[in-house]
C-alpha cells in the first residue's frame, strides 16, 4: 500500500470524523492555523454535500422550512458518505432516512415525498435512450403481442403512495401560486415521472395503469401484464393506458420474449 | 373482448396514430425552447444549477446544527394532517 | 508516449459557462472566444446534454472535471471515466482538463475495526508531493489519456494546507508529471495566488520554474478570505495582485487560451465578459499565440 494513502486517510478523517490531522501536516501558515484550514475543508465538505442535498429535494425544503432541512442534512451527511465524484449520484437514501428521522415522525407523507423528488432527479440525469419505434412494431404479428417486452425508458419511475404526493409535488413548483390547502385524506397517488423533450414531467396514474406499468417495468410480458392488472381492476383500459404512457415518453423499444 | 384482441385493438391505435415518430419529429424543433427549459423552468433548474458540479470552495460557514430547533417550519403546514401530533 | 496535438482551444479568452447564463448565451450569442464547463454536470442524457450541444453548435467548448480524483489511492472509477470518454464523443470539446488533487480513499478505518470503504469526499483535496505520488498519480494520467484518446490538461491546485512530508513543489511535481506523461498544464494563476498568500508559495518562482511549452491553458478568478485564509470561491472579480501575476506569466510562458471563471454569487453574464475582456486586452499585448 501506498505511503500516501496513509496521509489522504488522516486527512479524510480529520475532514470527516473531525479527528486530529497527521503530524505530516504543516500546522501553521501565513495567517491562520491548520485547525483553521482543517475547518474550511469540513465547511466544503458539508456545504457540497448540502447543497447537492438541496438541488435534489427542493420540495422536502419548502416543506419543512431551511432552518429543519439543515438539521436533516446534516445528520443524513453524518450518516451516509458519498461514493461517487460525480455528487449528482449523492442522496438516493433519503427517503428511508427520513421515515427514520425522530423529528419529522409528524410528517407521514414525506418520505413519499422524497423518493419523488429522487425519481425527478435520476430522471434529469438519465441517459437518453430511442422512443418507441412504431415503424418496427407494426411488423410484429398479432398473433404475437402477448409476447411483446416492452422496455421502459431509463428517465421513466413509478412511486405509489398512500397521500397524494403529485399534488403536494406540483403545489411546490416554480411558478404555483403556493396558495394550497391539500388534505391527506384526498387519497392515494401514483406518480408517473418521465422526461418528454428533455423536461421532467409528473403526472398522475389511475390504479390500474400503475399496477399495470408496474408489471411491465418487472419485465413481465405484454398479455401477462394486462391479463393480471384486468383481474384487479376490471376498469383498465388498455388503449388509453398505452396511448397515454407512449404519449409521456415512457416506452422505449421492446423484444419478444418466448412463447408460453 | 379477450386478452388477444384487447392487446389487437390498443396496439392497432399505436400504429394508427404513428404518434411516435410525429412526438420525435416535433421534438427537434422544439431543442431551442427545451435548452432554455434548463435554467427557467422547475425542477431542472434546480438539478442543473444549485446542486452543479464546481471547483470552487464554499464562502459561507456552515452553522451548527444545534442551534436549529427541530421543528419543520415549511409549507407543511397547509398539508392538513401533515403537521407534527401533539407528543 | 505520443499524444495526438488535438488542442485547439483559440489563444483568446473564454468563459466558465454556467446554468444562469445558458439562455441568454443561446439567444444572444455574445462574442465569447470559448466556453469551459464542468464535465459532471453533463454526464447522462437529457436537457443539460442537450443544451451543451447547443452550445457547442456556436463555440468552442473545454471539459473542465472535477471529479476524476487523479491523486486519490482508491482505484480510478471506471464508470466516471466511461462517462467522460461518452461526453468526449458528444461534444467533441477542443480541451480537457483535470485538477492535480484527490478526493477519495479506499477501505478507511474509523473507530478501530471500522471501515469505509471508497469514501469520496467532493472537493478538490492537495496532497504530498513525493515521488511516490508522482509515479501514482503519472499511472492514472496514462490511464485517462490512453481511455480517452488525447492530451489531458492538469491544472495546479489552490490549498489550505499542506505536507511536511513534500518531497518537491507542486510546480516541480506538476512539471515532472508533464515529463512523464505528456500531459498539459493548466495554469490557474489565482490558485498561486492562494497558494502564495496562505501557503508562502513563491509565486514568481513558480511561473519561471513551468516548463513554458507545456501550459496550454490559464486560469483567472476571484476569492475571498475567512479566517485569514484565501479561500477559492470563485466569487468575485479577479484581484489586481493575481492581474499583475497574470501579466508576469505572459511575460514568461507567453500567451494561451484564458478562462475567466465564477463559480458561486454568479453575476449577470456582461461582468463575466467584461473580465473577458480584460484578459484578451492583455493577450493581444503579448501578440498572437506562438502556435
Amino acid at each position: 500500500m501506498l505511503v500516501l494513502n496513509d496521509d489522504l486517510s488522516d486527512f479524510a478523517r480529520a475532514i470527516v470524523r473531525g479527528e486530529e490531522p497527521s503530524s505530516r501536516v504543516v500546522t501553521s501558515y501565513q495567517n491562520y492555523s491548520v485547525a483553521i484550514a482543517i475547518e474550511v475543508y469540513r465547511n466544503n465538505y458539508r456545504g457540497n454535500l448540502h447543497d447537492t442535498l438541496a438541488g435534489a429535494y427542493p420540495v422536502i425544503e419548502q416543506l419543512v422550512g431551511k432552518d429543519f432541512f439543515r438539521l436533516l442534512t446534516r445528520q443524513f451527511i453524518g450518516q451516509y458518505f458519498s461514493r461517487s465524484g460525480n455528487l449528482h449520484h449523492y442522496g438516493a437514501e433519503m427517503a428511508g432516512f427520513i421515515a427514520a428521522f425522530e423529528p419529522a415522525q409528524g410528517l407521514v407523507y414525506l418520505p413519499d415525498v422524497a423518493a419523488l423528488e429522487w425519481a425527478c432527479h435520476c430522471a434529469y440525469f438519465a441517459e437518453d435512450a430511442a422512443t418507441l419505434d412504431i415503424g418496427k412494431l407494426a411488423q410484429v404479428p398479432p398473433e404475437q403481442y402477448p409476447d411483446l417486452i416492452l422496455h421502459i425508458h431509463p428517465a421513466c419511475h413509478l412511486v405509489r403512495s398512500r397521500y397524494p404526493i403529485t399534488a403536494i409535488w406540483h403545489a411546490h413548483q416554480p411558478g404555483a401560486s403556493g396558495d394550497f390547502h391539500i388534505d391527506l385524506d384526498s387519497g392515494a397517488s401514483n406518480a408517473l415521472i418521465s422526461r418528454k423533450n428533455d423536461v421532467v414531467v409528473v403526472s398522475a396514474l389511475t390504479e390500474g395503469d400503475a399496477a399495470w406499468l408496474q408489471g411491465i417495468q418487472a419485465g413481465t410480458s405484454l398479455g401477462e401484464a394486462t391479463a393480471t392488472t384486468l383481474e384487479h381492476y376490471p376498469d383498465f383500459n388498455l388503449q388509453t393506458a398505452l396511448l397515454k404512457l407512449v404519449a409521456q415518453n415512457v416506452l422505449a423499444n421492446f423484444n419478444l420474449g418466448a412463447a408460453p | 373482448m379477450n386478452n388477444r384482441q384487447i392487446l389487437s385493438a390498443a396496439i392497432g391505435s399505436l400504429l394508427a396514430l404513428g404518434l411516435v415518430s410525429n412526438a420525435s419529429a416535433a421534438g427537434k424543433k422544439m431543442d431551442m425552447e427545451q435548452c432554455y427549459g434548463v435554467a427557467k423552468t422547475g425542477h431542472n433548474d434546480c438539478s442543473s444549477n444549485k446542486s452543479a458540479h464546481s471547483c470552487a470552495g464554499q464562502a459561507t460557514k456552515d452553522r451548527d446544527a444545534e442551534d436549529f430547533v427541530a421543528v419543520p417550519k415549511g409549507t407543511c403546514a397547509k398539508i392538513a394532517g401533515g403537521t407534527l401530533k401533539s407528543a | 508516449m505520443e499524444k495526438p496535438a488535438n488542442d485547439s482551444l483559440p489563444c483568446i479568452a473564454g468563459i466558465g459557462l454556467r446554468a444562469p447564463h445558458y439562455c441568454e448565451v443561446l439567444e444572444k450569442l455574445p462574442k465569447l472566444g470559448w466556453v469551459e464547463v464542468h464535465n459532471e454536470n453533463f454526464f447522462g442524457g437529457g436537457a443539460s446534454l442537450r443544451t451543451l450541444l447547443k452550445v457547442r453548435e456556436h463555440y468552442p467548448v473545454s471539459l473542465h472535471g472535477v471529479g476524476m480524483g487523479l491523486a486519490s489511492t482508491a482505484p480510478l472509477d471506471q464508470a466516471h471515466l466511461s462517462a467522460l470518454c461518452r461526453l468526449c464523443d458528444a461534444v467533441q470539446p477542443a480541451a480537457v482538463s483535470e485538477h492535480l488533487c484527490w478526493n477519495s480513499v479506499p477501505d478507511m478505518t474509523i473507530n478501530g475495526p471500522m471501515v469505509i470503504n471508497d469514501l469520496v469526499i467532493n472537493d478538490l483535496l492537495p496532497f504530498p508531493y513525493t515521488q511516490e505520488a508522482l509515479s501514482h498519480v503519472a499511472r492514472r494520467v496514462d490511464q485517462v489519456q490512453e481511455k480517452i484518446g488525447r492530451r489531458l490538461l492538469v491544472e495546479n491546485l489552490s490549498s489550505y494546507l499542506s505536507f511536511t512530508s513534500s518531497e518537491m513543489s507542486e510546480g516541480e511535481f506538476l512539471s515532472e508529471l508533464s515529463r512523464h506523461t505528456g500531459c498539459a498544464i493548466l495554469f490557474d494563476v489565482n490558485n498561486l495566488y492562494v497558494n502564495a498568500r496562505n501557503l508562502g508559495v513563491d509565486a514568481k518562482a513558480f511561473i519561471k520554474a513551468l516548463p513554458a511549452e507545456a501550459v496550454a491553458e490559464y486560469h483567472l478568478a476571484g476569492h475571498s478570505i475567512r479566517d485569514g485564509c484565501l479561500v477559492d470561491t470563485h466569487s468575485t472579480q479577479v484581484c489586481a495582485e493575481v492581474w499583475e501575476l497574470y501579466e508576469f506569466a505572459l511575460q514568461h510562458i507567453g500567451p494561451r487560451p484564458t478562462l475567466i471563471e465564477w463559480d458561486s454569487d454568479i453575476p449577470v453574464l456582461a461582468v463575466l465578459t467584461g473580465e473577458a475582456e480584460k484578459a484578451q486586452q492583455r493577450l493581444e499585448e503579448y501578440h498572437a499565440c506562438f502556435k
